[in-house]
């Protein structure tokens, strides 16, 4: 094996990093945008807005992330819509994210019993004020899990980018692949710089979800 | 609305229809192969042989954190060159999914086995049960139960991912539509339809399983 093309190339292997750590903040957030709007339509009284809610979360959870970036990027132009691929990556993450963020913020604030916001406004506190010191400070503890699990797996999802032509981690990884021919200890550099975005990432998680848990009898 | 009267033509149908028995193909053999590879990988990581253990945590841990489709480009391109034997796309994407799903199964397994009562394990060995039998008569049934709705959720999300392989040539569904297309036509919309059908028939069949075990 050639380990040598890691080292050849280590400056564009870092460029592809940033690249990846890029496309996955800015999804990120804007999967944080989605989420928290979809979840508030799907708690909402109304029964249409709670019916447009579902049906994006349904529509898009089924749907393969790569079906989706594919549609940004190559349908898209049919109809007069083009995206510089950077754009329709950052895109297609943070729609599909975007659906699961919302049905783990739903489910935080479904899994506390309607009682307590009874007994909250009962003991003379607004609804505002309820929500403030009740019902959000449990609803997010119990939120804080998931939505570090699915921020992982938007990291990972991140490599998807590379199949329209975007060179973060695994784009660079390919590129340098199929240049030389030494895909092994290409993949391998590669496969590390995921987990020295991942296992960090996942320590981190565990660490404020110990954090959170600080308090709760 | 962009023009589809290309997609319904006897021929593109029939190589769409075609891709469908790929993905669910790929998709059939990888869920049998993620299952009993989970199964082991759950068993090995929670036995107390540090030979096992040890392994079994490093591999779960490991492909866990690691995009699939990096794992599916590895297995394709690299792998046969470790191994000394070619790969073909078919085989190289079944070895990526069940490899990838499997370490997903195993943490699900895992938690399945230990939300089991200690008490029973106890009881079931009380009764003379050997741990091959009390783990095959009396943990299994009631972990498999508990964990259905998970790994159907599992399964369902390896249905989506099959579509990853197309970036290695496997003529799946999603390649197909790609190929079936005029230029810069979308009709992935039939891609999806057909996704959208399998996965519901998973799910009514998850529903299904889960009321007749409960």
């Amino acid at each position: 094996m050639r380990w040598s093309v890691l080292t050849d190339n280590f400056g564009i292997l870092l460029r592809g990093l940033w690249i990846t750590i890029q496309v996955s903040a800015l999804a990120l957030l804007l999967a944080l945008a989605i989420g928290v709007v979809v979840a508030t339509l799907r708690v909402t009284p109304s029964r249409p807005l709670q019916v447009l809610g579902a049906a994006y979360v349904e529509f898009i959870r089924n749907v393969p992330l790569l079906v989706l970036i594919f549609f940004l990027f190559f349908a898209l132009p049919s109809v007069g819509i083009r995206l510089d691929a950077f754009v329709a990556g950052v895109l297609g993450l943070g729609i599909y994210t975007g659906a699961f963020i919302a049905e783990v913020l739903r489910s935080g604030i479904a899994g506390i019993p309607r009682g307590q916001l009874e007994a909250a406004t009962a003991s003379g506190m607004t609804y505002v004020q309820a929500m403030r010191f009740i019902i959000l400070p449990q609803a997010i503890r119990a939120t804080v899990p998931p939505l570090g699990n699915n921020a992982i797996n938007l990291i990972k999802n991140s490599s998807l980018v590379s199949t329209i032509s975007v060179f973060d981690i695994l784009g660079t990884a390919n590129l340098i692949g199929s240049r030389t021919f030494a895909y092994t200890p290409v993949l391998l550099g590669a496969a590390l710089l995921y987990l020295t975005l991942t296992i960090p990432a996942a320590l981190a998680i565990n660490l404020l979800e110990r954090r959170l848990r600080v308090g709760q009898r | 609305m962009p023009d589809l009267s290309w997609l319904f033509n006897r021929d593109i149908l029939g190589f769409l229809l075609g891709g469908l028995a790929y993905t669910l193909a790929l998709a059939a053999i990888a869920i049998a192969i993620s299952f009993v590879l989970g199964l082991l990988l759950a068993l090995a990581r929670l036995s107390r042989f540090p030979l096992l253990h040890y392994p079994a945590l490093l591999y779960i841990e490991i492909v866990r954190s690691l995009p699939l489709l990096l794992i599916i480009f590895f297995t394709y391109f690299a792998l046969p060159s470790l191994i000394g034997v070619r790969l073909e796309p078919f085989t190289a994407g079944v070895i990526a999914l069940s490899g990838f799903t499997a370490a997903l199964v195993a943490e699900i397994i895992r938690a399945g086995i230990l939300s089991v009562n200690r008490g029973l394990v106890e009881a079931a060995q009380a009764q003379g049960f050997t741990p091959v039998q009390s783990l095959r008569l009396v943990i299994l049934p009631i972990a498999l139960r508990r964990m259905t709705p998970a790994l159907v959720g599992q399964f369902i999300t390896l249905l989506k991912d099959t579509s990853l392989t197309a970036v290695i040539g496997i003529l799946e569904l999603l390649r197909r539509i790609i190929f079936a297309q005029p230029p810069f036509d979308p009709g992935l919309r039939a891609d999806r339809a057909h996704l959208l059908r399998g996965q519901l028939q998973l799910s009514i069949v998850s529903r299904r399983l889960e009321e007749r075990q409960a």
